[in-house]
């Protein structure tokens, strides 16, 4: 069985807005997609589920195709970078809202609020936007990631939307994109030749936790044979062992995960490796206890509130882990490097000795010239529009 | 717009939506009912009822929020319970209604009604006096047998302790359980108040955090402090470390206590 069907299977329903008409990915999905299960609305169904979603709508939210225009800004800075965290000057695309996987410690529980999975049809609007933002600011560098709110690559074979980045960005020379991905899809691009700016990044984690917590995501050995594939392709590859989860056997699972790397790939195939610890808003634990009970590492972890109001493991435990997986790979090459996503300045620095912004190979992703440089150039445009 | 209204006899008002409310109606007025479904006064059994109801147009949404402006969350999932079993005719207004109590009609929220209605009337008296809100329940969400926590809610309600550390026991108990705890042994202990009683629950819920305090609770305890300089292993949510009290009366003294504390710093980096 095909990706395609896989994904055409695992829907029940596909709710296409009328304006959509005419989209090509509207078109697409139509082609893909029996007519028994298509619905042409007027507007978002379910109308009447909003807000907090329950277990049952959240999970049934990721049967449910959605597809409309995106009215707003597609273009929107990190959510980690947010004072009092060390995060590393990266720009989200959302062209969806919500995942086909089912990742217990997913963030999406406490942020979702619509009760289908939605595609944004209008993905042309949002490339107009990054050339808009590129002529109007007098950016070199920056990192545009497109897997915040929605898998990059999961339903890639759907909507195709990464050949029509990747042919974008190569526009861009000097700007990254970053697909970030717990899938293995790959196929539906790895045709079109590396414009060499594109990462093609992988969550890691070992497969006991792919197999208890990574619900519905492809295994550790398919994500890093995808990941081999764009290697092979010319593509830049990036890993996130991230969310670092305590269990028992921890350092033996987190040992073997980096054996696995580095018996595949060289430091210098990888174009960073980032690490982060189990974290979560306080108001995820409910939804998790229901929809994962208590067997889940997760749920059942030792976390505690810590000062930004997320949920996390106690500091020592997280230096602990980030030590230990750092130490893992200088073990194999001292050349690979990783840095933390989503922590505190004081993490680096009772982990690594030094603050973020300290590090040389990490200054280019911290630098805040690049940020200001954005925001001065979104406001230009704001301003004209206003004009 | 509230009418004049009209007296009906209470012994013809129908009394579906007695959801036994906390407040009782002031004995000195008449009970109050619409179209004949009576409102408040549940308690009455003989006289008349004001049918606000009658040759007006007052809905009975405006009419029961007028009866009762304002209702704890308890108080509604028995309302729902009501207008569910007996005047189903009205639920398709319940999210209007629930709208007045400043409560957004979902799902969720009357999954929490459901729930809450099935706990003991102990806690369900709790909940509006403490104002208890539907996040604050959601753990009750995940017991699989209501039955068997009615107990230890009952008994928790009896506790002195504010409503924020009673929320966090009836969490951390309901977690242990899940774990596979009985909740018999997840009762207060004799001797114990609510703060000694949750850090006992916290501690068997974080096995390896509080392994971790204790060995450096009692390690700091044998460091050389000295008097007027003590200090004690105490958790900060996500960080622990030692929290220190000084008391200096001179600045000679304060110097001296400092250059003391720079001991304790080298044994403890001597102990990590």
């Amino acid at each position: 069985m095909n990706r395609c069907t896989q994904l055409v299977e695992r829907f029940k329903r596909v709710y296409i807005h009328r304006d959509t008409m005419g989209s090509e990915l509207t078109n697409r999905l139509l082609s893909l997609f029996p007519s028994d299960k298509i619905e042409v609305v007027e507007s978002r169904p379910f109308p009447e589920r909003s807000g907090e979603l329950s277990a049952r709508e959240f999970s049934e939210s990721k049967k449910l195709l959605y597809v409309c225009r995106f009215p707003g800004q597609f273009f929107k800075r990190c959510p980690g970078s947010r004072p009092g965290l060390a995060c590393c000057n990266y720009f989200v695309l959302n062209w969806g809202l919500q995942c086909d996987m089912n990742c217990s410690y997913c963030y999406l529980q406490s942020f979702l609020n619509t009760p289908v999975l939605t595609i944004y049809s209008n993905l042309p609007d949002a490339l107009a936007e990054l050339r808009e933002i590129h002529a109007s600011s007098s950016l070199s560098k920056l990192r545009v990631g497109t897997g915040e709110t929605v898998d990059s690559l999961s339903l890639d074979p759907l909507t195709l939307y990464s050949r029509d980045l990747i042919e974008q960005f190569r526009e861009f020379p000097n700007w990254t994109l970053e697909f970030k991905t717990k899938s293995d899809a790959v196929e539906q691009f790895i045709d079109l030749p590396s414009p060499g700016n594109v990462t093609v990044s992988w969550s890691l984690n070992p497969q006991n936790i792919v197999a208890s917590e990574e619900h519905g995501t492809a295994s550790l050995e398919n994500r890093l044979r995808a990941a081999e594939m764009c290697r092979d392709a010319g593509y830049s590859l990036a890993f996130h062992i991230d969310p670092l989860i305590w269990h028992p056997e921890w350092q033996s699972s987190y040992a073997t995960l980096v054996a696995a790397i580095v018996n595949r790939f060289k430091p210098i195939e990888v174009n960073y490796l980032s690490t982060g610890a189990l974290r979560f808003q306080p108001e995820q634990r409910a939804i998790m206890r229901e929809r994962f009970g208590m067997s889940s590492h997760v749920t059942s972890g030792e976390l505690f509130p810590s000062k930004d109001g997320k949920w996390r493991y106690d500091s020592q435990v997280r230096q602990e882990m980030f030590r230990f997986v750092m130490t893992e790979f200088q073990k194999y090459d001292s050349k690979w490097r990783l840095f933390m996503c989503m922590e505190t300045p004081e993490s680096w620095l009772n982990t690594t000795g030094q603050s973020p912004f300290q590090s040389n190979e990490l200054k280019e992703l911290f630098d805040t010239s690049v940020i200001r440089s954005v925001r001065q150039g979104q406001l230009e445009s704001q301003q004209q529009e206003r004009s | 717009m509230l009418s004049a209204g009209k007296l009906t006899p209470i012994s013809q008002c129908i009394r579906s939506l007695d959801f036994g409310p906390r407040l009782s109606w002031p004995q000195a007025l008449p009970p109050i009912a619409w179209k004949g479904i009576l409102l408040h006064g549940f308690d009455r059994t003989s006289g008349a009822a004001l049918d606000i109801g009658v040759d007006s147009m007052t809905n009975w949404q405006e009419a029961f929020v007028a009866c009762h402006p304002r209702l704890g969350l308890a108080e509604l999932s028995r309302l729902h319970s009501c207008m569910k079993a007996e005047l189903p005719e009205l639920l398709t207004e319940a999210a209007a209604l629930f709208q007045r109590y400043g409560l957004r009609w979902s799902d969720r929220l009357q999954q929490i009604l459901f729930v809450l209605r099935q706990m003991p009337l102990e806690f369900q008296d709790w909940v509006d006096e403490k104002g208890v809100g539907a996040r604050d329940l959601a753990p009750l969400l995940a017991v699989p047998d209501l039955q068997t926590i009615q107990p230890h809610l009952r008994n928790l309600v009896r506790l002195a302790g504010t409503k924020s550390q009673i929320l966090q026991v009836l969490e951390c108990s309901i977690e242990l359980s899940l774990l596979g705890q009985s909740l018999a042994t997840l009762e207060l202990q004799p001797g114990e108040d609510i703060s000694a009683y949750k850090f006992r629950l916290e501690s068997i819920r974080r096995p390896l955090n509080s392994k971790r305090d204790e060995t450096w609770r009692s390690m700091v305890a044998t460091w050389a402090w000295t008097n007027q300089v003590q200090g004690q292993w105490q958790r900060f949510g996500d960080q622990a470390g030692l929290e220190i009290k000084l008391q200096a009366f001179s600045p000679d003294d304060l110097l001296k206590k400092i250059q003391r504390l720079k001991v304790i710093g080298e044994t403890w980096e001597q102990s990590t």
